[in-house]
C-alpha cells in the first residue's frame, strides 16, 4: 500500500505546489496522478520516488515502511541507443547480479510479452517511440522494484503507440508492481484503478476499480 | 547488486566501432608525439655531430635514479645523443667535489669527444674517489686517451665492468658501452652532488682541451641550459601536454555526449562509483592498447632505450590524463538526482 500524507511542497519562497496531499492507494496496481501542466504531478512523484523532499513537511510510506527504491520510466526515452534491444533489457537484471548469458534468455522472454520479441537484435536508436517505450517498460519488468514510477510515459507518442504503452503498464500493474504514472492522457488514466487528480495544489483520489 | 564481473563485461560490450576508430586516432596522436620527441633527439644528434665535429667537448651532469637525460643534454633522449656523438669520460676530482653518497643516489658526469675514450676522474659508493668500473678498465689496459674498438675486447671490457657493478652490488648497469658505427664509446657513472655543478664543472672543467663559448656557459650554468638541451626537451615537452590534453579534452567530451546514459545506469542501480568505473574502464580500454601499438611503433621504428622511454610516457601521459578527464566527466554525471540528471539532459 502507498500512503501519502499531508505533503506540501513549495519551490523557493512561492505558494505552495503541493499542499496537504493526502491519499492511501491500498494495493498494488496502477494509480493515475492527473492534472494540467504545472499542476505538480512531476514533483509528486520526485516525491515519492525520495528524489526531493517535501519542503513543508509530510511523508510517505509504502507497506507500511520506507517507499522502495522505485524504476523510473520518462517521457524522454532512456535507453542505450547503441545496444541492442535485448541488450536493452538484459541489463536490468545485472543489478540482481543475474549472468549475463542468462539475462539475455530472460530478456528475449520479456520482450516477446512486450510485442518486441521481432526486434530484439536490432539496436535501440532504431526503434520507434513507442517501441522505446515499451523497451523502457520491459527493462522496469526486469528490474523487479515493487514501485514504478512513470512521467508522462505517453507524452511524445501518438495515439496507437499510447495505447500499447498504457496496455504495458496495465500488464505491469496486474503483474503485481505498484505503478504510479504521471499523464494528462485519458488514454492511460482510463486503464489506471485509481487516479489523484492535482488542481490548485490540492488532490482528489477516486477508486476506480 | 552489481558485480565486479557484469561491470567488467558492460564494459566491453559498450565497446564498438568508434572506439576502435578512436583508439586509432589516438594511437596516432601518440605516436606523432613520440616521432616528434625522437625527431628532436634526432636534431640534437645533428647538431653535437656538427659540434664534435669541429672537434668540440661536450659536458653534461645528470642525476641517475631520475628520468635519465632530464639533466642531461640529450633531454630523455640522451642516451641517442650520446650512441651518435661518442663519449669520453671525464670526472673531477672527488675530494674537491660535494658529492652526495646517500644509498641509490648517483649521478652521471659525462663528457664526449669524437672516438676516443678517456677515463680521468670521478667517485661512486661505497668509496670516495672511487670510480665505478675504474679497476675492470685498468686490469684490462684500457688507459685514458685510448680508442677502443668494435669486436672482442669491447664485449670483454662491457663484461669486465658489469661483473664490477655486480660485485659492488648495482642491480643495474651503471657504465655501458654504446655502440656507433666502428667506435666503442662509454659511458662512465659517477656520483656528483646537483648542488656542487658549480664546482665540479670547474673541477672537470680543468681537464677539457677545449676553451669553447658553448662549453663554458653550458658548465657554469644550471643543467638544461646548453642550447642542444633548451631545443631538445623543452618543445618535445609542449608536445607531449598537447598530445595529453588532447586525450584528456576528448574523454570529457566522449562522456559528456553520453551523459544520459551514464545517468541511465544510474536508474539501474549502478552506483556512483560504479558508473565512473565504468567509464574509467572504457577509457583503460582504448588508452591502453593504443598506447602499447604507438609504443611498439616507437620501440620498433628508433630501437634505442630512449624509445622505451618514450613509451612509457606516451602510457603515462595519456593514460593518466585519460582517467582523470573520464572520472571527472563521469562523477558528476552519475549525481545522485538520476530524475534530474534524465530529464535535463
Amino acid at each position: 500500500m502507498l500512503s501519502v500524507h499531508r505533503v506540501t511542497h513549495r519551490y523557493g519562497g512561492g505558494a505552495p505546489i503541493l499542499r496537504e496531499i493526502t491519499f492511501s492507494y491500498p494495493r498494488s496496481g496502477m494509480l493515475a496522478v492527473t492534472g494540467a501542466s504545472g499542476s505538480g504531478k512531476t514533483t509528486l512523484l520526485a516525491i515519492i520516488g525520495g528524489l526531493i523532499g517535501p519542503s513543508d513537511g509530510g511523508d510517505m510510506t509504502f507497506d507500511g515502511g520506507a517507499v522502495p527504491e522505485p524504476t523510473w520510466v520518462f517521457q524522454l526515452p532512456n535507453v542505450l541507443a547503441h545496444r541492442r534491444a535485448a541488450d536493452n533489457v538484459a541489463v536490468a537484471a545485472l543489478a540482481s547480479g543475474a549472468s549475463w548469458a542468462g539475462a539475455l534468455d530472460d530478456a528475449h522472454v520479456v520482450l516477446d510479452r512486450y510485442g518486441l520479441g521481432h526486434v530484439a537484435a536490432a539496436r535501440a536508436r532504431t526503434l520507434s517511440g513507442g517501441e522505446v517505450q515499451r523497451l523502457t517498460l520491459a527493462r522496469a519488468e526486469t528490474m523487479g522494484a515493487p514501485l514504478l514510477l512513470a512521467d508522462e510515459p505517453t507524452g511524445q507518442l501518438d495515439h496507437a503507440n499510447t495505447v500499447m504503452v498504457a496496455a504495458a503498464l496495465r500488464r505491469l500493474a496486474d503483474a503485481g508492481t505498484t505503478v504510479v504514472v504521471a499523464t494528462h492522457d485519458p488514454s492511460v488514466s482510463n486503464m489506471a484503478d485509481a487516479t489523484v487528480a492535482l488542481e490548485n495544489a490540492t488532490a482528489s483520489y477516486v477508486d476506480l476499480s | 547488486m552489481w558485480t565486479s564481473r557484469s561491470l567488467a563485461g558492460e564494459i566491453a560490450r559498450n565497446l564498438r566501432g568508434v572506439h576502435v576508430a578512436v583508439g586509432a586516432v589516438l594511437a596516432a596522436i601518440l605516436l606523432w608525439s613520440g616521432q616528434f620527441e625522437a625527431a628532436s633527439v634526432g636534431q640534437g644528434v645533428t647538431e653535437l655531430d656538427r659540434w664534435l665535429d669541429r672537434g668540440g667537448m661536450v659536458f653534461s651532469v645528470e642525476r641517475e635514479g631520475g628520468i635519465p637525460g632530464d639533466e642531461c643534454i640529450g633531454g630523455s633522449g640522451g642516451g641517442s645523443v650520446l650512441a651518435a656523438g661518442g663519449a669520453s669520460v671525464v670526472g673531477g676530482d672527488p675530494e674537491t667535489v660535494t658529492f652526495d653518497r646517500s644509498p641509490g643516489v648517483a649521478y652521471s658526469v659525462i663528457a664526449m669527444t669524437r672516438g676516443a675514450v678517456e677515463i680521468v676522474g670521478g667517485s661512486g659508493p661505497p668509496t670516495p674517489g672511487w670510480i665505478v668500473g675504474q679497476t675492470a678498465l685498468d686490469e684490462l689496459g684500457v688507459t685514458p686517451g685510448m680508442e677502443l674498438g668494435s669486436g672482442a675486447d669491447t664485449a670483454e671490457v662491457a663484461a669486465a665492468i658489469g661483473a664490477e657493478e655486480r660485485q659492488l652490488g648495482y642491480d643495474r648497469d651503471l657504465i655501458r658501452l654504446v655502440p656507433a658505427g666502428n667506435q666503442v664509446f662509454v659511458i662512465c657513472w659517477v656520483e656528483l652532488d646537483p648542488s656542487a655543478f658549480g664546482s665540479g664543472a670547474e673541477v672537470i672543467a680543468g681537464f677539457l682541451p677545449y676553451d669553447d663559448a658553448v662549453i663554458r656557459p653550458f658548465l657554469r650554468t644550471e643543467p638544461g641550459e646548453h642550447p642542444v638541451a633548451r631545443y631538445q626537451a623543452r618543445p618535445s615537452r609542449l608536445v607531449w601536454v598537447a598530445a595529453g590534453l588532447a586525450v584528456g579534452l576528448f574523454w570529457g567530451l566522449w562522456y559528456w555526449i553520453r551523459r544520459r546514459e551514464l545517468a541511465l545506469y544510474r536508474s539501474l542501480h549502478l552506483s556512483r562509483s560504479g558508473v565512473a568505473l565504468l567509464a574509467v574502464g572504457e577509457a583503460v580500454a582504448v588508452t591502453v592498447p593504443a598506447a602499447v601499438v604507438a609504443s611498439l611503433v616507437l620501440v620498433v621504428g628508433h630501437g634505442a632505450t630512449s624509445a622505451t622511454l618514450l613509451g612509457v610516457w606516451t602510457i603515462g601521459t595519456a593514460g593518466l590524463l585519460g582517467l582523470v578527464a573520464a572520472t571527472a566527466t563521469a562523477w558528476p554525471i552519475a549525481r545522485r538526482n538520476l530524475a534530474v540528471a534524465l530529464k535535463d539532459l
